[in-house]
C-alpha cells in the first residue's frame, strides 16, 4: 500500500519591481511584480494519492492486482482533478510449452480548469492589468472568469493477451492482440450572462481505439558447433480510429445547468479517421561463440495511408556487437568492454487523407451546405524514412565501480514529410504533406555512474547523464524554407524572425528581418544526480537537469500586452512616472531595443525570443525506513519525503522556459495553470508492504 | 534395425518435422503479406473526395462554396475594421489583437486572409465551370450562370483593391488582367442568365469592373440596366465563427469595441442627416472603445469614446449576422454620374441629378423624408459630392480603396471626405498611410513564398 501527499506553490516569474504606493498596488494588493501580476490569483494545491496493490499465485497461474486514487489542485481556483487506476495481470501455464498472459489496466480521470482563452480568460486579463479586457484589473473583477467552468472526463481501457508457444525448445510462437481506447469528453460552459453573452456551451467527445495483432515466431539452430542461429519472422497489424463528436449550442436563457440541446441554437460536428499499418518481417542473430552477434534483417510496411501510386515500404537493418573485452588479448584490468554498431531505417506514415484532395462542408452557412477546398492531395505520397547508424559502447571498470555507455547517433531523414504551403491563388492555401527534403539529426548520449563507496551500509553513487542533439534541414526540394520549422542548413524547428541589430545603442532600431535565433529544442541536456545510502537503510537522493542551446519565444504574453497599451515589468525601467501608464521617458534614454519591446506601434514577440538555457534542482529526496513504527505483520515500510523543481537557474530574465502552451482536446495530458512555469513541489509518501 | 537404420529414421524424422515447421513458416508468411496487402485499403468517411463533386446534388453546394468565399473576402481586412481605419471610414479604438497598431496608425495590413479567400473563390467557381462543361453531368444553367457571377466578383475585388493580379499560380500580373478575366465571366453570366436577379448582378458587376477599366461608355451602359432598387448583398452567419460578419463581430461589445465612429465624416453626418446608411449610437454604460489607443490625446489615459456602428436603418447595430452589399441601384446612378464628369464634364448637371436620384432613394431616420439633395455649383463641386456620396453609399463595403486610389492616379477635381486625424495621436503621423507600393494591398508574402512563378522578394 502506498500513499501520497503532496504540495504545489508557484515559482517567481516575474521581476523583482516594488510598485507600492501606485494606484495598481493600491487596486490589487499586489505591488511587487516578481509573480507577473499572477500574485493575487495563485494559491497552493494539495494532491493526495492513495495506492494498494498485491501479489501472489503459484506456478500455473500468477496474479498482480493494483488500484490507486489521486486527487489533485492546481494552482489557481477552479483548477481540480480527481483520478481512478486499477490493473490486474495475469499469467496461466494451461498446457506444457504454452503460456498466457493478460494484463488490462482501467483508468478514470476529471479534470476541471480555468479558462484562458483570449479575451474571456485569465492569462491576458491578469498580466495586461489595467489594460485588461474588463478595463479593470481589480481581483473581485478579473474573477469573474471563474464562472466559466471548463470540465474533462477520460476514461482509458488498455488489454491485451499474449500466447506464447514453444512446441520445442527451439521453435516459439508468439502472438499479441491488443486493445487500447480511449475517450475524452469535454465540456466548456460560459452559462448565460457570463461577459453579458446569452450562454454557449462546446462539448467535445474524442474517441480513440487502436488494436494490434502481433505474431513472432523465432526458430534457432545451430549452423555449426560455435555458431547459433535465431531466425525470427512475423507480421503486425495495426488498425488506429478516431472519432471526434463536437456539439456547439449557444442562447439558453433559464438553464442552469444546460446540455446543448437545452440551447436556442445548436451545431454538430462529427470526425472520423481509420488507419490500417500492416507488415512483415525477417531476421536472423547470428551468435558466434557468445562474443561476436550479429543481426540482418528487413521489414515491409503497408500503410492505408499511402498514396494510390505508392506500394510497400522496405526497411532494412544490420548491427553487431563484439565483447571485445571476451578475446584473449584482453586484460582484466581494462575492464568490461561490449562495442556495438548498428543501421537500421524505420518510417513514419502520413495521416490517413493526407494523400487524397479533399473537399470539406465546413463552408456551410446559413443552414444550407457549401463546399470549399480541403486537402489538394498527392497519389504519390509515401512514408518518410530515417536511416539510422550508431556506434558505441558499453564498459564497465574497477569491478562495475565506474560504468559508462557511450552511443554515437546519426540519422538522415530522406522523403521527409513536411507541410508544404499551397499556391493560394491555385485554390488550395493550405498545407499539404508532400516527400521533400532530407533531414539530419546527430548526438551523443553518454550515461555514465560511479560508486565510490560501496559498503554494506554505506554507499555513494553518482551519475551523470549527457545528451546532445544538433539537426539540420539538409535539402528542402529546391526551397529556402518550409514556414519556420525547416529552413534550409539550420535546424529543424528554428526560431525566425525580426532582430534588433544594435539592442544597446541608444538610438532607433535597426532592423534584421529574418534572422536566425536558433533552435527550439535543446541541443545539449546534462542531467547529472548523487545518492547517498546511510546505515539504517536511510537513502538521500539529489537530481538536477541542464538544458541548453535553445531559444524560447514569448509568443504573445509581452507584446500582445504592449501592443494593447499594458505596462509590463520587461519595460518598467524605460516607463516615465513610476509605470503609472505606458508613457516612456524621453527615447533618446531608451536603447534600441527597448524602443522595440516596449512602444507599442513597434512591439512584436520576435523581440521577446530569449535564450532559454537553464538548470532545474528536480529532485531533492529522502527515504527513510519505518517498519519498526508498524506491526509486526508489515514486512517492509519506507517513508520518502522530497522537494522538486525547488531551484532553478535560467537566463532568461522573466518568464519560464519551461512555461505550457494550453493543450487541444485530444490532449491527454491535462496540465493545471498551462500558462504558469512547473510548480515547486513538496512530496510526502509512505509505502507499506505486508 | 541397425544403428545406421535408426539414424536414417531418426534424421527422416527431424527432416519432416523441419518440413511441417517450413510449411507453418511459409503459410504464416503468406497469410501476414496478404493481411499487408489487401488491409491496407481504407475508405474514410468525413471529407468529402474530389469526384463526387461531379454529383449533380453537390453542383448547389460547389457554386455556394464560392459565395461564401466571396463573403470572407469582401470583409476581414477590406471591409472590416483595419482597411475601415487605414481609409478612415472608423476609427481605431486601439485594439491591437484584431487592428495592429501599425494598421490603427494607417498602414495596410498584409490582407493575406482576404487574398486567399477571394481567390479560393476563384478556384470554386472556375472548377464548378470546369466541371459543368461536361455534358454528361448535365449541369443546370442557373448554376453555371451563378458560378460566373461568383468568380466575376471575386476577381472584381482582387483586381479593385489588390496592386498587382496572380491568377491560377501564374505570374504577377497588371490588376487589369484580373478585371479582364472579371468581365468576361459577367458576359458569360449574362449570355446564361436564368432570371433577372443574375442579370442585373451580371450588369452591375460588369459595370463596376469597367469602371475600374475605365471603359466608361460600357461602365455607364451597363449601369443602367440595373434598377434602383437592385440589391446583391451576401449574408454571414453569425452562428458560425469562421462565416460571420467580422466587423460586426468586433463591434458587439461582447467584450470588442474595436473600432468607433468618433472622428470620422459620419460623427457629424449622420445627426445632421439622419442618413439611414451610416447610423450610431452611444450606450449607456460603455462610453469608452474596448482598449486605450496609443499617444491619443483627447482623454487622460487614452481611451477612445466610443459611438457604436448601427445597421442601415439603424434597427440593431452592426452585428456579425449584418451582410455586406457587393453592388446596389444606387450605386449604379453614382457609376453613370461619374461617367459624365469624366467623359463630358460639361455636362455636370446632368451628373448632379443622378447622384442626388440616388440620394433621394433612402428616407432620412431624423425628417421620414428624402434625404436633402446635394447642391453644387461646378464641376468641381459636383466631383467633391460624388467622391461624398461614393463614401456614404459604399461605406463597409471594401470600396473605397479602390476609390481613392484611382482618384488620386487620375487626379480629379473635388475633395473626398478625409478627417484630420493627426492631431488626435502621433501615430497618425508616424505612419505611412497605405502600402509602400501605392493604394492597394501587395500581393502577400505567401503567395509569394509558395508560388514558384512569383519572386521571393518579401514585402516586410
Amino acid at each position: 500500500m502506498e500513499t501520497t501527499q503532496s504540495a504545489i506553490w508557484s515559482r517567481k516569474f516575474g521581476m523583482d519591481i516594488d510598485i507600492s504606493g501606485t494606484p495598481e498596488c493600491e487596486r490589487t494588493g499586489d505591488c511587487n511584480l516578481e509573480y507577473f501580476r499572477w500574485r493575487p490569483y495563485l494559491k497552493t494545491g494539495y494532491n493526495p494519492m492513495y495506492s494498494a496493490s498485491v501479489r501472489g499465485g503459484g506456478q500455473n497461474l500468477q496474479y498482480f492486482v493494483s488500484g490507486g486514487f489521486e486527487q489533485s489542485e492546481g494552482m489557481l481556483e477552479n483548477e481540480h482533478g480527481e483520478k481512478w487506476l486499477t490493473r490486474g495481470n495475469f499469467s496461466f501455464t494451461p498446457t506444457t510449452g504454452l503460456q498466457i498472459q493478460w494484463n488490462t489496466g482501467y483508468t478514470h480521470s476529471w479534470q476541471q480548469n480555468v479558462s484562458q482563452s483570449n479575451s474571456q480568460g485569465y492569462g491576458h486579463n491578469v498580466v495586461r492589468g489595467i489594460a485588461n479586457f474588463f478595463a479593470d484589473d481589480r481581483p473581485e473583477v478579473v474573477n469573474r472568469i471563474l464562472d466559466y467552468d471548463i470540465q474533462s472526463w477520460i476514461d482509458r481501457l488498455t488489454t491485451g493477451a499474449t500466447f506464447t508457444y514453444s512446441a520445442t525448445s527451439d521453435l516459439t510462437n508468439r502472438l499479441t492482440i491488443g486493445y487500447d481506447f480511449i475517450q475524452k469528453d469535454t465540456r466548456n460552459l460560459r452559462p448565460y450572462g457570463f461577459f453579458g453573452g446569452v450562454g454557449q456551451l462546446l462539448t467535445h467527445n474524442w474517441q480513440n481505439k487502436v488494436l494490434t495483432f502481433d505474431y513472432v515466431g523465432t526458430f534457432s539452430f545451430n549452423v555449426t558447433a560455435g555458431i547459433r542461429s535465431s531466425f525470427s519472422w512475423g507480421g503486425q497489424a495495426v488498425g488506429d480510429e478516431d472519432y471526434t463528436l463536437r456539439g456547439w449550442g449557444e442562447n439558453f436563457p433559464g438553464a442552469t445547468e444546460p446540455t446543448v440541446t437545452s440551447a436556442a441554437s445548436r451545431q454538430g460536428f462529427e470526425e472520423r479517421a481509420k488507419v490500417w499499418n500492416a507488415g512483415f518481417f525477417f531476421q536472423n542473430i547470428f551468435d558466434i561463440r557468445n562474443r561476436y552477434f550479429l543481426t540482418v534483417g528487413m521489414r515491409a510496411d503497408g500503410n492505408s495511408a499511402f498514396g494510390e501510386g505508392f506500394g510497400l515500404q522496405v526497411y532494412p537493418k544490420l548491427s553487431g556487437s563484439w565483447v571485445i573485452s571476451d578475446e584473449s588479448f584482453w586484460r582484466p584490468a581494462w575492464g568490461t568492454v561490449k562495442l556495438r554498431a548498428a543501421y537500421g531505417q524505420s518510417g513514419r506514415a502520413p495521416g490517413a487523407f493526407d494523400a487524397v484532395r479533399t473537399w470539406t462542408a465546413t463552408g456551410s452557412f446559413l443552414g444550407k451546405p457549401a463546399f470549399l477546398p480541403l486537402n489538394r492531395g498527392n497519389p504519390d505520397l509515401g512514408p518518410e524514412v530515417t536511416a539510422e547508424v550508431e556506434g558505441g559502447f558499453d564498459a564497465s571498470w574497477l569491478d562495475d565501480r565506474l560504468r559508462v555507455d557511450l552511443t554515437y547517433y546519426r540519422s538522415t531523414t530522406n522523403n521527409a514529410l513536411l507541410p508544404v504551403a499551397g499556391v493560394a491563388s491555385a485554390g488550395f492555401a493550405g498545407n499539404q504533406l508532400e516527400n521533400v527534403g532530407t533531414l539530419r539529426n546527430s548526438g551523443i548520449e553518454i550515461a555514465a555512474s560511479a560508486s565510490p563507496i560501496l559498503r554494506s551500509n554505506w554507499g555513494w553513487e553518482l551519475g551523470l547523464n549527457v545528451t546532445t542533439n544538433h539537426s539540420k534541414a539538409v535539402d528542402l526540394g529546391g526551397r529556402q524554407s518550409i514556414g519556420n520549422d525547416a529552413i534550409l542548413g539550420e535546424p529543424i524547428a528554428v526560431y525566425r524572425g525580426r532582430y534588433v541589430k544594435n539592442p544597446d545603442e541608444f538610438a532607433a532600431p535597426v532592423i534584421e528581418q529574418n534572422h536566425i535565433y536558433g533552435p527550439a529544442q535543446p541541443t545539449l541536456i546534462v542531467s547529472p544526480s548523487t545518492t547517498v545510502r546511510l546505515p539504517a537503510g536511510i537513502m538521500l537522493a539529489v537530481r538536477g537537469e541542464y538544458k541548453a542551446g535553445h531559444f524560447y519565444q514569448d509568443s504573445n504574453i509581452e507584446s500582445g500586452a504592449v501592443s494593447r497599451s499594458a505596462t509590463v515589468p520587461s519595460c518598467w525601467r524605460y516607463y516615465a512616472n513610476k509605470g503609472v501608464n505606458n508613457q516612456l521617458i524621453p527615447l533618446d534614454q531608451v536603447p534600441a531595443l527597448g524602443r522595440a519591446r516596449c512602444t507599442p506601434s513597434l512591439t512584436n514577440s520576435d523581440y521577446f525570443i530569449y535564450p532559454a538555457d537553464f538548470f532545474r534542482l528536480r529532485s531533492v529526496s529522502a527515504t527513510v525506513p519505518v517498519e519498526f513504527l508498524l506491526s509486526d505483520r508489515v514486512s517492509s515500510a519506507a517513508l520518502t519525503v522530497s522537494l522538486n523543481n525547488s531551484w532553478s537557474w535560467k537566463e532568461m530574465p522573466i518568464l519560464d522556459p519551461e512555461l505550457g502552451q494550453n493543450g487541444a482536446p485530444e490532449d491527454l495530458s491535462i496540465d493545471s495553470s498551462p500558462r504558469l512555469p512547473p510548480p515547486i513541489q513538496f512530496i510526502a509518501s509512505l509505502r507499506v508492504t505486508f | 534395425m541397425n544403428s545406421r537404420a535408426h539414424e536414417s529414421t531418426a534424421a527422416g524424422a527431424v527432416r519432416r518435422i523441419r518440413v511441417r515447421k517450413l510449411r507453418r513458416v511459409v503459410a504464416v508468411l503468406a497469410g501476414t503479406i496478404g493481411v499487408t496487402v489487401i488491409g491496407c485499403d481504407v475508405t474514410n468517411p468525413g471529407p468529402v473526395q474530389d469526384v463526387f463533386l461531379n454529383d449533380k446534388g453537390s453542383h448547389e453546394a460547389l457554386v455556394r462554396g464560392a459565395e461564401r468565399r466571396v463573403m470572407d473576402g469582401v470583409q476581414r481586412e477590406t471591409a472590416y475594421s483595419p482597411i475601415a481605419a487605414t481609409t478612415r471610414e472608423v476609427f481605431p479604438g486601439g485594439d491591437s489583437n484584431s487592428m495592429a497598431p501599425r494598421v490603427q496608425g494607417g498602414a495596410l495590413p498584409e490582407g493575406q486572409g482576404n487574398w486567399n479567400a477571394l481567390q479560393e473563390a476563384r478556384f470554386i467557381a472556375e472548377d464548378a465551370l470546369r466541371r459543368f462543361a461536361q455534358p454528361e453531368l448535365q449541369a443546370e444553367p442557373r448554376l453555371l450562370a451563378q458560378a460566373h457571377i461568383w468568380a466575376g466578383y471575386a476577381l472584381r475585388i482582387l483586381g479593385e483593391n489588390w496592386c498587382q493580379a496572380v491568377i491560377a499560380g501564374g505570374p504577377l500580373q497588371p490588376p487589369s488582367a484580373a478585371l479582364e478575366r472579371a468581365e468576361k465571366h459577367f458576359s458569360d453570366a449574362l449570355q446564361g442568365a436564368a432570371n433577372d436577379a443574375q442579370r442585373h448582378a451580371a450588369y452591375a458587376g460588369r459595370a463596376q469592373v469597367r469602371l475600374a477599366l475605365k471603359n466608361w461608355a460600357g461602365a455607364s451602359q451597363d449601369a443602367a440596366l440595373v434598377p434602383l432598387s437592385f440589391r446583391l448583398m451576401v449574408t454571414p452567419d453569425p452562428g458560425i465563427d469562421l462565416a460571420r460578419n467580422w466587423a460586426g463581430y468586433y463591434n458587439d461589445n461582447t467584450p470588442y469595441r474595436v473600432f468607433t465612429m468618433k472622428h470620422t465624416f459620419f460623427e457629424a453626418y449622420y445627426p445632421a442627416t439622419g442618413d439611414p446608411r451610416v447610423p450610431w449610437r452611444t450606450v449607456a454604460g460603455f462610453p469608452f472603445s474596448g482598449s486605450r489607443l496609443t499617444g491619443y490625446n483627447q482623454t487622460p489615459d487614452g481611451r477612445v469614446p466610443w459611438l457604436q456602428l448601427m445597421e442601415e436603418g439603424a434597427q440593431k447595430h452592426y452585428n456579425p449576422g449584418t451582410p455586406v452589399a457587393l453592388a446596389k441601384g444606387t450605386e449604379m446612378l453614382l457609376i453613370r454620374a461619374e461617367a459624365i464628369l469624366t467623359q463630358t464634364p460639361s455636362n455636370w448637371q446632368q451628373a448632379l441629378a443622378l447622384i442626388n436620384q440616388a440620394r433621394a432613394s433612402y428616407v432620412s431616420l431624423t425628417t421620414r423624408k428624402a434625404l436633402e439633395p446635394w447642391q453644387a455649383t461646378s464641376l468641381e463641386d459636383t466631383w467633391t459630392r460624388l467622391k461624398t456620396e461614393r463614401h456614404i453609399d459604399g461605406f463597409m463595403q471594401a470600396k473605397r480603396l479602390h476609390d481613392i486610389m484611382r482618384w488620386t492616379r487620375d487626379k480629379t477635381p473635388g475633395q473626398h471626405p478625409w478627417p484630420n486625424w493627426e492631431p488626435l495621436s502621433k501615430i497618425f503621423s508616424s505612419e505611412k498611410p497605405f502600402s509602400t507600393q501605392g493604394i492597394c494591398f501587395v500581393v502577400p508574402n505567401s503567395e509569394r513564398l509558395a508560388n514558384p512563378n512569383i519572386p521571393d522578394d518579401l514585402v516586410s
